[in-house]
């Protein structure tokens, strides 16, 4: 027999078994989405990113979530039988679970099915404030629940928080029944049960797996993590304990895109897919050739090659022939760089600082990074807020933010010239004023240094580039040794205080990182907060956003646009802010799919 | 080879002044190495005529519209320059008024005064340049041309470097043997234990970022080879007889290691040297691709080839053929001469 003999004969033998193999099992729905960020864990205590969320997202359940395609976001419920009871103004918050919720199988059980318990909340709640995992949510809960400060100093003072004793302000009344109360009226604390980071654990598990929590989530979720390989390949499988859910959403009947995918998944069971798998692709053009090859179903269009995929805001003809959907939407986020206050050159409140911080911003050329940088996938952040959350202002504007000779005019005013000739600009007292930028090493980033340099040196301003990974920066930031940076925020609620807190004074050392201390803007941040959502806020808002205007210590810079591109057999699905990715809203149509990958 | 050996040592022995004009006659025969010495030059002056700044001087200077066309494909699409002239940022909504908070209201119409005398000029950019234009309008020739400057430099510097810790340590290795050579290859050892890439990414973690720590970063994982070429020469050379006569005459240990044996050695070394100079240009463009490499406000064929890596698919190729073309042949002009100079200087092919 010839070798080619024994070859065809091998293949028909393989290509035999795969048939028969195939026809056994019943087709999988199967979603391959990417990732552009390896995750870090899928503890929701631990992990703080978006990506780990994206996943934590669809193991654990909070009392509430999001309805998927009402806009402006609204909240619906998860777990919680009915909407929670908002009592005493705004402080006590009573939660009724639904019968019938149990947790996804794990050995920690042994065996057993394991119901949801009111417990379970309580012990989400208190392993945010848990030393030993010095979350970064504690936030979240930490200055809302009554007695929860107290709690976590005494547990910071002995190292070791102690679960079995109660916290004051949180309260199991029975096995479906959690009360909070908080140390203040606070509106916004609906939005904050709704977050997964407070999604049901169960205790035995987390103390089953002691430190390896975060590869071994497990919830009562419609998903479970079925394999992991760290930063490269995540593979969730369908919950078969999840109960029994079907779709309903509130699209906004002028929404024709909402309507078309209400239409595609009305009335289905959840989740309707069999399997995800999630690839880490950080560098865009794999990604992007992925996706044309039809390995992955959706992909956040890279920006650099927006004028070939969708010129002019339409898919091009190649594109479209595809049958490739093209669903843009503005995140809520905000991309900034704020001042570092305390910055013996760059902070202060007295005017020749406000003057100076105003004057770089004015030098920036944010048309150029809109436009030339991210290729048009973005819009100018005039504000901290962005459009959709509660606060946004369209119409709040003080002028052009680029005006170099307004920049150059404010620092010739307030005596920051040339004083030793050197070509730079200096101090009013004669010291060198130097612009230290810090950053990264991708290629994007060496574009936005590109920008800055070029822009200080029309103003005169020395720039220093320090390049260093960004967990590197990042401790540095959070020490106060940087004298600015460059950072995004992604809302976690639609409401502007979920923005302004990184400008409270008080969350110096935990989130606001350029440590702006400004009473008048603190007093107003509380005034917001002991009002329910409403136009007075709003007006709020506007007066803190003026405030920001004034002493800027910030450069917004923009709210990024996502030009989502989606496979013609992908159904139900547009891109959450709250939700992530929402695999559970997703179905795919096996027959469109094999024709179009004939 | 042993045939030829026993009438070679005699003129070796006294340092014959004709070996270099010998090698160098022998260079000039071989057509190939001369056209490469060439190309060589010719780089190496271009390279000095930008340092000096007597061309492309302003290559950072954004002269056309962004990813110009080149000159000899004027007529095609340019979706990115659309794009960039788009803009628009008229808001129809009046400006906040903010002077009843504001420390600087009281000077708003000093600063409008002087404001309006500032002048801003406006660039005029070109549709097309002479081999087309990157991302922000720059002319990639000048670029190719300015990037020589840090790539030839590096890879030039850092060989040498490379060199001369090779040869001193092969030398001290070779000729003292013993517990010195024990020290010497178990330092060796080490350093080529680990791999390769992943050296030159520790040292990168450590030391600040600069042209001058890559020199010194390439410098200081290339030696290794060298090392050990040199040493087995001077292992074989220590025991000749020119060696034990020079010692007969009282020659100290440092003038026989490097008056009378290193000559004997050399064409080991100079092959060494130019072939690392290929190598070094190469590993400058990875470091640099990776990020590990140039200040932002200079430009480095490494830097260019990172930044083509996504234009190619929107089909703006001509930076990744500037960068890619002028590295292609400088390497392979380089690494030829370097063949062509192993033949030449070979005192044992004569």
């Amino acid at each position: 027999m010839s070798l080619s003999r024994i070859f065809l004969r091998t293949a028909a033998c393989v290509a035999a078994a795969l048939v028969a193999f195939a026809a056994q099992a019943a087709p999988q729905k199967v979603l391959r989405v990417p990732f552009l960020i390896a995750e870090s864990s899928f503890d929701p205590a631990f992990a703080s990113d978006t990506y780990s969320y994206t996943v934590i997202d669809e193991i654990f359940e909070a009392p509430l979530t999001y309805d998927m395609l009402a806009r402006p976001y609204k909240l619906r419920l998860q777990t919680a039988e009915s909407m929670p009871e908002v009592t005493e103004g705004g402080r006590v918050y009573t939660v009724r679970l639904k019968k019938g919720i149990v947790f996804a199988d794990d050995p920690a059980f042994g065996g057993a099915r394991r119901e949801l318990h009111a417990r379970d909340y309580e012990y989400a709640v208190k392993r945010l404030i848990d030393p030993k995992i010095s979350s970064p949510n504690a936030w979240l809960v930490e200055g809302r629940i009554e007695g929860i400060d107290a709690a976590a100093a005494e547990a910071k003072k002995a190292d070791k928080l102690d679960y079995d004793k109660p916290i004051p302000g949180i309260e199991v009344l029975d096995a479906r029944t959690i009360r909070f109360r908080l140390a203040k009226p606070d509106y916004n604390f609906l939005y904050i049960l709704a977050m997964t980071t407070l999604g049901a654990q169960a205790r035995e598990v987390v103390e089953h797996y002691g430190t390896d929590i975060g590869a071994h989530p497990v919830g009562t979720g419609p998903f479970v993590l079925k394999e992991w390989r760290r930063s490269s390949r995540i593979v969730l499988e369908k919950n078969p304990n999840f109960r029994e859910e079907y779709y309903e959403a509130e699209p906004a009947a002028n929404d024709p895109v909402s309507q078309r995918l209400y239409q595609e998944m009305k009335g289905k069971r959840i989740p309707q897919l069999d399997r995800v798998e999630i690839f880490v692709i950080e560098e865009s053009q794999p990604r992007w050739l992925a996706f044309l090859n039809g390995e992955l179903d959706w992909v956040n269009l890279p920006y650099e090659f927006k004028s070939m995929a969708i010129p002019g805001g339409e898919p091009a003809p190649w594109l479209a022939k595809k049958g490739v959907k093209y669903l843009p939407s503005v995140d809520l986020d905000l991309s900034y760089m704020y001042w570092n206050m305390k910055d013996p050159v760059w902070g202060g409140y007295t005017p020749e600082r406000i003057a100076l911080r105003r004057a770089v911003s004015l030098a920036y050329d944010i048309g150029e990074e809109i436009h030339l940088v991210r290729n048009g996938t973005a819009i100018e952040a005039r504000t901290a807020l962005p459009p959709g959350v509660l606060g946004h202002d369209p119409d709040f504007t003080t002028g052009p933010a680029y005006d170099p000779a307004r920049a150059k005019a404010l620092l010739d005013m307030f005596g920051y010239v040339d004083r030793n000739g050197d070509g730079w600009r200096d101090q009013p007292d004669g010291s060198p004023l130097v612009f230290t930028y810090s950053t990264g090493p991708s290629q994007l980033e060496r574009l936005f240094t590109q920008l800055w340099k070029k822009n200080m040196d029309v103003l005169g301003v020395q720039v220093k580039v320090e390049v260093a990974k960004w967990p590197d920066l990042r401790k540095k930031s959070k020490l106060g040794q940087l004298s600015n940076w460059h950072l995004a925020w992604n809302a976690d609620f639609p409401d502007g205080e979920n923005f302004y807190q990184l400008l409270y004074g008080p969350n110096c050392g935990s989130s606001n990182d350029g440590c702006f201390q400004l009473e008048a803007f603190d007093r107003l941040y509380e005034q917001a907060a002991a009002l329910p959502p409403g136009p007075e806020r709003v007006a709020i808002y506007r007066e803190m956003a003026r405030v920001l205007a004034v002493y800027a210590p910030w450069k917004t810079f923009v709210h990024r646009l996502r030009n989502q591109l989606v496979q013609p057999w992908v159904l139900g699905w547009r891109k959450h802010q709250f939700i992530h990715d929402a695999y559970r809203y997703v179905d795919i149509d096996l027959a469109v799919r094999a024709r179009y990958l004939k | 080879m042993s045939a030829v050996l026993p009438d070679n040592a005699p003129p070796v022995m006294h340092q014959s002044p004709g070996l270099w004009t010998l090698a160098w006659r022998r260079l000039l025969n071989d057509r190939v190495g001369v056209f490469c010495l060439a190309i060589v030059v010719a780089y190496v002056s271009m390279m000095l005529a930008s340092y000096a700044g007597l061309v492309a001087g302003d290559w950072n200077k954004e002269k056309g519209v962004s990813y110009a066309n080149p000159s000899f494909l004027a007529g095609a699409e340019n979706l990115e320059a659309r794009e960039v002239t788009n803009r628009d940022f008229g808001t129809t909504a009046k400006p906040v008024d903010l002077s009843d908070i504001d420390p600087l209201a009281p000077r708003y119409k000093e600063w409008e005064e002087r404001a309006a005398k500032i002048a801003v000029t406006e660039v005029k950019r070109a549709e097309t340049l002479a081999f087309g234009g990157d991302k922000w309008g720059r002319d990639v020739l000048e670029k190719a041309i300015k990037g020589s400057e840090v790539s030839i430099f590096v890879g030039l510097t850092a060989a040498l470097f490379a060199t001369l810790i090779g040869t001193i340590l092969g030398a001290l290795a070779g000729y003292w043997g013993g517990r010195v050579n024990d020290f010497l290859e178990w330092f060796y050892n080490i350093f080529t234990s680990i791999p390769y890439i992943l050296l030159i990414l520790a040292f990168a973690a450590v030391f600040k970022r600069g042209l001058d720590t890559i020199i010194v970063i390439l410098a200081l994982t290339g030696w290794t080879g060298i090392y050990r070429l040199v040493r087995a020469e001077y292992i074989k050379h220590g025991g000749r007889e020119y060696v034990k006569a020079a010692q007969a005459i009282g020659a100290s240990h440092f003038s026989r290691m490097f008056v009378h044996i290193l000559p004997n050695a050399s064409h080991v070394i100079l092959v060494q040297l130019s072939q690392h100079v290929v190598s070094f240009i190469k590993a400058e463009v990875i470091l640099s691709f990776l990020g590990l490499g140039v200040p932002v406000d200079m430009v480095s064929w490494g830097t260019m080839l990172a930044e083509a890596q996504n234009e190619l698919v929107i089909g703006k190729w001509w930076q990744l053929f500037a960068a890619g073309a002028s590295m292609a042949i400088l390497v392979t002009a380089f690494s030829m001469l370097t063949d062509s100079l192993r033949d030449a200087l070979d005192p044992k092919l004569k």
